[in-house]
């Protein structure tokens, strides 16, 4: 590119400053797209897509979790359920990160007969959640309403300086 | 002698990128593209590389799929993933179905040749960035189990039974089954029995935390 064209290097240098830009864009935008709709959750469903968000996760430093499924070998999840429970890590994940100073986290996903069961659990700080009655931000309200469609059940357990974790059921 | 390589990418831009770094390669003689799986699989019925660089995407058919139907019917073709996702689940599906490698499409000119020969050699090659991603840490020999399977391994080794352990913890029997049944695939093992006993040899019904225990 540079052997070809005649540039002063001003020019030269706004040039590669302008690619670099353009290069982050790209990046920013595909991580955008990535978070609305994971092209992995549609192809190879739940399983791989949550293994993925989780690895992203402990590539990029923040947090360490731990990703373990059990019965979800060759099973097919219902595409509602999954895209559900996927936005449910996401918003569980984010909170850990930005909210209980935990260093580590485990999530997990059981499949056994009809029933799914969703556990994720941190070692951070932890809260009283008797405030989500009172005081509930949109997350957890969104949480809950997912869960509510599904006809779940959300259970959570923690204590200040105890970590927290939350379990959700779902009958499939 | 040369090694001979096709690409299949639906891309203009990627297969003229590739084609013009590895035409300057005299290892190398350049059969030709194929912008479909369809096309791909035509060309293969006429003639056959050593080595298919082969896109994760096509427009008719997933790489990932292609790859398992060229090495069921041309085993002896090599064939190098080719693509823009730095993703496990790709890198991984591409390898389970028999390619030799997998070349991000931001590989530099040496990483593409390098790919190439091991693949000739037989041998497995990664972008750098890739095996990255590939590299899962293995640390299982204490098991990983979440506070509510501690809560229950203890329950289990008090002596109760899965309908007492669901009226304490506010579940169903089948919740309590179902962390049962996770327990045991953890430890690897077939029984409570040898649940209660491994649990106890790595010290982890020692270290449950005893404020979880009084619900």
């Amino acid at each position: 590119m540079k052997g070809n064209l005649v540039m002063t290097p001003e020019n030269q240098q706004a040039f590669e400053r302008s690619m670099d830009m353009l290069d982050s864009s790209i990046r920013e935008l595909r991580r955008v797209a990535h978070n609305m709709m994971p092209e992995s959750l549609l192809r190879f469903g739940l399983d791989v897509a949550l293994k993925d968000f989780c690895y992203e996760i402990n590539q990029s430093g923040a947090l360490k979790i731990n990703y373990l499924s059990f019965g979800l070998i060759d099973v097919d999840i219902d595409q509602t359920v999954s895209i559900a429970l996927y936005r449910i890590v996401q918003e569980l994940i984010n909170n850990i990160m930005n909210h209980s100073g935990a260093s580590s986290a485990i999530v997990q996903l059981t499949k056994s007969n009809d029933q799914l069961l969703l556990t994720v659990e941190d070692d951070g700080k932890g809260f009283d959640p008797a405030i989500l009655k009172s005081n509930k931000g949109i997350g957890w309200v969104s949480i809950q309403n997912r869960i509510d469609f599904l006809k779940g059940k959300l259970d959570i357990t923690s204590k200040q300086g105890e970590g927290t974790s939350v379990h959700i059921e779902i009958f499939i | 002698m040369a090694i001979k390589v096709f690409i299949t990418d639906d891309h203009y831009m990627v297969v003229e990128g590739i084609r013009s770094i590895l035409m300057l390669n005299k290892n190398i003689e350049w059969l030709g593209h194929a912008m479909t799986a369809a096309s791909c699989m035509a060309f293969l019925h006429s003639q056959q590389p050593d080595v298919l660089l082969l896109d994760i995407n096509l427009p008719d058919k997933s790489g990932i799929d292609l790859c398992k139907e060229i090495k069921t019917k041309y085993p002896d073709i090599q064939i190098l993933g080719l693509s823009s996702f730095n993703q496990q689940s790709y890198i991984q599906k591409m390898m389970q179905n028999g390619a030799s490698g997998y070349v991000l499409k931001n590989a530099s000119i040496e990483e593409i040749v390098n790919a190439i020969e091991a693949a000739m050699n037989g041998e497995l090659f990664l972008s750098n960035q890739a095996s990255i991603e590939l590299d899962e840490n293995k640390d299982a020999l204490i098991p990983v189990i979440t506070r509510r399977e501690k809560e229950v391994l203890a329950l289990i080794a008090k002596g109760m039974t899965n309908k007492e352990i669901a009226d304490k913890l506010f579940v169903s029997t089948t919740t309590v089954d179902t962390h049962r049944k996770n327990l045991l695939a953890k430890f690897q093992v077939k029984n409570t029995a040898s649940l209660i006993s491994l649990a106890t040899q790595t010290q982890l019904l020692h270290n449950i935390d005893p404020k979880f225990n009084n619900k």
